[in-house]
């Protein structure tokens, strides 16, 4: 754009500002949504990954590797279908 | 015309399929006030569009206000005002703030000032403080032709400015549109209405795209060949329904009291009218009324097509 200037920017913030100011609507919606979307996301919806699909490819059956195995099914994260060689 | 404001040669543009425009070559000199006349579809607000640099067209070059529509459409836009066909401010601002904003988006030196002007100068004073929104037909159109003007253009685009506004306020903006052209402004408007096309230096008639003729009014009606008849007296309508189906007779209309007939051939018309208006008649020859010679020649030019 060669005609480009803050000047005419600032003539249309100033024409929003007014717009908005006289419409309580737009007024409430500015507030109430962030803090209606702050609460909604803050408790109902968690993007943790759970339950991936897994596989766990045994090179040898140990006391250390079942324990690794527990540990990681216990976190929650994780499937864990085991094959073995 | 040496200093033209409008010159654009063989301007086309489609939508989709449809051939909107098509070959469309216009001259429009300083100072002149140019009617845009034809049905809906023909290609007006197209055309105006392409003028102002809004619209590119696919075919055809030419310039507007000294500039190449193609390539400079910016400067072009800088210098038209464009009164759009349907009100195009902000319902929720004032007059006053709707004129405010314009002047500071085309960035106007000493803006409070112009805007006070201009309001004084288009008896605005009294609705200042107004939301546009709650203005009246006329009165919108007044606010609409007032930001048009604001930024002193030199070439005013009005698509239909007068559409569902009444007649003292239609006659209102055409004396101030008088006011303009005199001061040196070019006008370029779009109506409908016939008895505003009388009132423009030049007109334009259009039709699917293309310019069916073009001139001062006087001159159009001259250069169609039509004759037209006038009748006053008592059962016109019977004579209307009668002369209709007369060979030589083109058309025949009543308006309130009086009868007009319209052919081209002069004999066949007044052998018709002898024959098949009832007797108690006056007869005089009229100028053609412009509606009359548009409907003529798109039937004429249906035949030749």
């Amino acid at each position: 754009m060669t005609t480009f200037s803050f000047k005419r920017i600032l003539a249309l913030l100033r024409k929003e500002w007014i717009q908005v100011r006289r419409d309580a609507m737009t007024l409430r919606m500015i507030i109430l949504l962030p803090i209606m979307q702050l609460f909604l996301f803050g408790y109902a919806i968690n993007s943790n990954p759970q339950h991936l699909p897994t596989g766990v490819l045994f090179a040898s059956q140990s006391k250390y590797e079942r324990t690794l195995i527990a540990a990681l099914r216990n976190t929650g994260y994780y499937d864990i279908q085991t094959m073995s060689t | 015309m040496t200093d033209s404001v409008i010159d654009v040669r063989d301007l086309s543009k489609s939508f989709g399929t449809r051939r909107v425009v098509d070959g469309l070559s216009l001259q429009v000199g300083k100072g002149e006030i140019c009617g845009f006349l034809g049905a809906n579809g023909s290609g007006k607000t197209t055309t105006i569009r392409m003028l102002c640099g809004l619209l590119v067209p696919d075919g055809g070059s030419g310039t507007c206000l000294g500039f190449d529509i193609i390539r400079e459409a910016q400067s072009i836009r800088r210098q038209v005002g464009y009164m759009t066909q349907r009100f195009s401010f902000y319902d929720d601002l004032t007059v006053f703030e709707n004129l405010d904003l314009v002047a500071s988006v085309y960035e106007m030196p000493h803006r409070r000032e112009a805007v006070r002007s201009i309001i004084e100068r288009m008896q605005l004073a009294d609705r200042r403080d107004q939301l546009a929104g709650q203005l009246s037909g006329g009165w919108k159109q007044r606010l609409a032709l007032t930001a048009c003007i604001l930024h002193e253009p030199k070439l005013l685009l009005l698509d239909e400015p007068t559409a569902g506004v009444d007649a003292k306020a239609r006659r209102d903006f055409w004396d101030l549109i008088h006011d303009f052209a005199g001061d040196g402004l070019t006008v370029l408007v779009s109506t409908h209405y016939m008895d505003e096309a009388e009132r423009c230096n030049r007109i334009v008639y259009l039709a699917n795209g293309h310019i069916v003729v073009q001139g001062g009014p006087q001159d159009v009606s001259r250069r169609s060949g039509l004759i037209t008849f006038e009748a006053t007296g008592e059962d016109v309508d019977q004579a209307a329904r009668r002369l209709r189906r007369a060979p030589g007779v083109e058309a025949a209309a009543v308006f309130g009291r009086a009868l007009h007939v319209a052919g081209t051939d002069r004999a066949a018309l007044e052998s018709a009218i002898r024959s098949a208006a009832g007797g108690d008649l006056s007869w005089r020859e009229v100028e053609p009324r412009l509606e009359d010679v548009f409907i003529h020649l798109l039937s004429e030019q249906g035949e030749v097509a």
